[in-house]
């Protein structure tokens, strides 16, 4: 029985520490980011490098959970509904505004409290390497002849991208063949077998098989060129006013006491500054934007009023 | 000088790299074999504390590597003790497993088990270092229809795994397939079945409900016995597994390690999948499959080999293409991005120092496994002989804490109960478990392959006739339920011939 | 047999009532869309369990004219006595309570007393070893998932 009494001793003083561990300075104990996407995705890969530098910024074990499904759904509910304390925060993305638009829940970014925004990633229009489109118009004049008969992978119903390309659609006055995917890398995957004729995803999520020249980007739904993909034009400058992308940052339930929130501001503000994380955001290819609390959650509001349009625009 | 697999050896074999392998393929049978940990998670909770450590790439892909292989093995020993399986891939193995646990030789279907995944695996990796580029090329040319006709051949399994009775083992499949389409539809968005409950949204959790459906009703059953005075301790024999015996069946293996190799491959399918694929194999081409559900090894032996072999299957599309091949290798992938590493075409180009070690730990970790599985059989089999009057208490409470853990939400907990009663009364009146299991895994994947397929301005139905992949798998999976009804009329008749 | 008989019949009646509402209910989910749409798997689907229910209420029926047949079903060891269901809903009851209690109270004191519960419900009476159970499991498993696998479980909190 002896080991027993220790596992049970050991346990008691443990939750003896766990109970006085309240008192002390926020924060004391490991920080929990909710991310709504799957593992391995681009806001995945963001909270990682997040929370490996945050992990040092703050003094605390920053850990990153996966709560993936219901189209992100899930994950920002959890988010929302976390005990207010800053210590389960939530990676947010821009399918957060457009919930109540698609009338898939009643959740939007009034339910959370902004911290900073952390990054920016345009869209783009993506072809096979031997495709016959060698620009943006290329593709649109066959759409405009063959209505229906381009097939635009994206990385799910509602998302980002669909919404992108049903912009694209919309602007230059054709027909695409919207095929929505479980993430962004199934519809890359379909692409490369040339099941599909293009899809809309982001620039980093292609840019691998564009170095080995299997796929081409035909345009970037950015305002200006991006520095890593300067001979690729942007969709503005070929004629088709769109410009859209997705953006990532982090957010606390919308209870959370302001002092909490403003440590956090400060400290990820380091964090987006530290050279580690610029290093790992450029190895991953992700566009680094920072906006602080006040800024981003006037931009949330922004947003989700702008998605709000764009959906009852396009049914 | 050129990196070779030598070299990646090499720094496999390093003292601190092997010793997190050794400990993460331990830990990874620990995680496996508790209900509701699965590989995935235990991979996603092990990352941060490989970056806390700062370990480098190498050791933290080792380790990481070490849990995945060690989880998916680690699953099938709570399936084959006390029919719970730990990881949804192990609901195959149970089948037959269990039956021979009940029958004293715990020990030996353990042996069978470690046996099975390691060839498995060992299998996979090879094909791995040597087919990557080939396999993955062929599973590019896997499209809407391609999928829909692989899970029309999975579902189609089901009437050669429902034992005795098609038409129940159909009827729970259909359940299942319905229980599927709960949630957000994945290709129109529109959520069904939800009743505005959000832990509804992302479907009938599935870790969950195989809690339900086998640890739930499993110690509801055992609390019938037990009651009854009617039970009886197995007894403990053939504690030592016979690896002669074993490697009778040594076509199998290959055979069924090569189909879960290409399963792994296809990202969207996964361990669970191949398992099922395996098992059906093993019963396909077996001499007498009326046997199978009473304990043989064939029936451990196919769906442990399969399974492991799409371990390293997984790993292809992750190497090759950078796309993860399942929801373990989409970790990996992040672990390797922090790494500053991103795989994909790119990787074998440039950073054959990275990929070689990769394969080094794969085979490595395969073999950590055998000798701990082998090892520490003799003890993890006496977890039958602990007293029920005890296990039953803990095995619940593992449950619970086990549906919770994977989301932290206690309406998980809520679909286990709920699906603890369907499974006991399913078990009641003779309607098979695994059905809604591999209904489950495959029902989404065929109504969102069919409907994206169905989407395309140049879709027709001939499609299914004319695209050669797709055709072929059709006729499998006709052949199949032309095999399974045959096998359950048999069997059918071999029972009343009994009598 | 009776027993089993009226079994199926509920079971296979039950279905049939289920299949018609999961029918119903897909046709809500009705859009406007290309190829097919989110109402027509989930209504072939309960077309097709409705049919087979029925199939199967009908074999069972015409076994019950065999009597050797039914026999045959019975002689399963699954049977369960009085005594056993009336175990098996204490403990489905225990489990829901320690379910909704776990909502307010955490994770640790209802899962000593759920373990306690059990251990009597199925006979344990040595005090030692349910005490060292009960108490020890909860702890270790509070170790394992909360220190190291830093899974947060349920802990004891003023809900309104």
């Amino acid at each position: 029985m002896n080991r027993k009494n220790a596992v049970w001793a050991i346990g008691f003083a443990l939750l003896l520490a766990g109970c006085t561990a309240d008192n002390t300075p926020f924060p004391s104990k490991p920080i929990t980011v909710i991310v709504p996407w799957a593992a391995g995705g681009g806001t995945d890969g963001i909270a990682r490098a997040l929370a490996k530098e945050a992990s040092d910024v703050f003094g605390v074990m920053w850990t990153v959970n996966n709560k993936t499904g219901g189209m992100g759904v899930s994950g920002h509910d959890f988010g929302a509904r976390a005990r207010a304390d800053g210590y389960t925060l939530t990676l947010i993305t821009y399918e957060l505004c457009t919930y109540k638009a698609l009338g898939r829940a009643n959740l939007g970014p009034d339910d959370f409290k902004a911290i900073v925004q952390i990054n920016e990633d345009p869209g783009a229009i993506t072809v096979q390497a031997d495709s016959p489109w060698n620009t943006l118009q290329d593709m649109i004049n066959h759409a405009k002849e063959n209505p229906k008969a381009v097939k635009v992978g994206n990385s799910g119903p509602g998302s980002v991208w669909h919404i992108g390309a049903a912009m694209l659609e919309k602007e230059a006055g054709v027909e695409f063949t919207h095929v929505p995917h479980d993430g962004a890398a199934p519809a890359v995957v379909q692409l490369l077998g040339g099941h599909i004729d293009a899809v809309a995803v982001s620039p980093a999520e292609v840019r691998q098989h564009v170095e080995v020249g299997r796929l081409k980007i035909l345009g970037i739904m950015s305002k200006e060129r991006m520095a890593d993909f300067a001979e690729v034009p942007t969709v503005v400058e070929q004629g088709v006013n769109v410009v859209h992308g997705t953006w990532r940052g982090l957010a606390a339930p919308k209870h959370t006491p302001d002092e909490i929130v403003a440590t956090l501001e400060e400290g990820c503000k380091k964090v987006y500054d530290s050279p580690a994380f610029q290093e790992a955001a450029k190895q991953a290819y992700l566009g680094l934007q920072y906006r602080n609390a006040s800024d981003f959650q006037e931009f949330l509001k922004q947003q989700e009023i702008a998605a709000t349009e764009m959906v009852s625009d396009n049914g | 000088m050129e990196p070779s697999i030598f070299q990646g050896f090499q720094v496999a074999l390093e003292f601190g790299n092997f010793l997190v392998l050794f400990i993460g393929v331990t830990l990874g049978i620990l995680i496996g074999a508790l209900p509701g940990l699965t590989a995935t998670m235990g991979v996603a909770l092990l990352l941060p504390f490989t970056i806390g450590a700062q370990m480098s790439a190498a050791a933290s892909m080792s380790m990481l590597i070490g849990i995945y292989i060690g989880a998916i093995f680690g699953g099938s020993i709570p399936a084959v003790l006390i029919r719970t399986p730990g990881t949804p891939a192990s609901a195959a193995t149970l089948m037959d497993g269990f039956p021979m646990c009940q029958a004293g030789n715990a020990g030996e279907a353990l042996g069978l088990v470690t046996f099975g995944s390691f060839c498995g695996g060992m299998i996979s990796c090879a094909i791995m270092i040597f087919l990557s580029p080939v396999i993955s090329h062929f599973a590019e040319r896997f499209s809407y229809a391609e999928y829909f006709a692989l899970a029309v051949f999975g579902l189609s399994m089901i009437a050669s795994i429902s034992g005795g009775n098609v038409l129940k083992g159909m009827i729970s499949g259909i359940f299942g397939l319905l229980l599927a389409t709960v949630g957000f539809d994945p290709v129109s968005g529109v959520p069904r079945y939800t009743f505005g409950m959000p832990g509804l949204l992302d479907g009938v959790s599935f870790i969950p409900a195989l809690i339900g459906l086998f640890a739930f009703s499993q110690v509801f059953m055992d609390i019938s016995i037990l009651t009854q005075g009617k039970f009886e301790q197995p007894a403990l024999k053939n504690m030592i597994p016979r690896i002669g015996g074993m490697l009778k069946h040594w076509f199998l293996i290959v055979r069924t390690a090569l189909m879960g190799t290409f399963v792994g491959s296809l990202p969207g399918a996964g361990c669970d999948i191949a398992a099922f694929i395996g098992l059906n194999e093993a019963k396909r081409s077996s001499r007498h499959p009326e046997k199978f559900g009473t304990g043989i090894p064939e029936g451990i032996l196919g769906p442990e080999a399969c399974k492991s072999g799409a371990t390293g299957g997984a790993m292809i599309p992750m190497l090759t293409l950078g796309i993860p091949g399942d929801a373990v290798t989409a970790i990996m992938l992040g672990a390797l991005t922090i790494q500053g590493l991103q795989p994909g075409p790119l990787l074998f180009k440039d950073h054959l120092d990275v990929v070689y070690p990769f394969f080094a730990s794969m085979i490595l970790a395969n073999i950590v496994m055998i000798f701990v599985g082998f090892v520490s059989a003799k003890y993890i089999a006496k977890i039958v002989s602990i007293d029920k009057k005890i296990l039953l208490p803990v095995i619940c409470v593992l449950s619970v804490i086990g549906a919770y853990a994977m989301r932290q939400s206690l309406f998980d907990v809520a679909v286990a109960i709920v699906m603890g009663v369907v499974g006991f009364a399913m078990r009641k009146w003779d309607y098979p478990a695994a059905p809604i299991v591999l209904a489950l895994i495959l029902g989404p994947m065929a109504e969102s392959n069919l409907r994206r397929a169905l989407l395309l301005p140049d879709a027709s139905v001939m499609m299914f006739f004319t695209r050669p992949i797709t055709a072929v798998l059709l006729l499998f999976a006709i052949g199949t339920v032309i095999f399974g009804l045959r096998s359950s009329m048999k069997s059918g008749t071999a029972v009343s011939d009994a009598r | 047999m009776q027993k089993i008989l009226s079994g199926e019949l509920i079971i296979g009646i039950l279905l049939i009532l289920f299949g018609s509402f999961t029918f119903y209910q897909a046709g809500v989910y009705h859009t406007q869309t290309d190829g097919v749409g989110p109402t027509f798997f989930p209504q072939v689907l309960s077309a097709v369990l409705i049919l087979f229910s029925l199939v199967s209420i009908v074999l069972s029926l015409v076994k019950s004219c065999s009597p050797q047949e039914l026999a045959e079903s019975c002689s399963e060891s699954t049977e369960t006595t009085k005594p056993a269901f009336r175990k098996i809903v204490l403990c489905i009851a225990g489990l829901i309570v320690y379910w909704a209690v776990m909502y307010f109270l955490g994770y640790i004191g209802p899962s000593i007393a759920f373990l306690v519960f059990m251990m009597l419900l199925l006979g344990e009476r040595n005090v030692l070893k349910i005490a060292c159970w009960s108490i020890g499991l909860p702890l270790l498993l509070y170790l394992v998932f909360e220190r190291i696998l830093n899974v947060p479980l349920p802990v004891f909190e003023l809900r309104i």
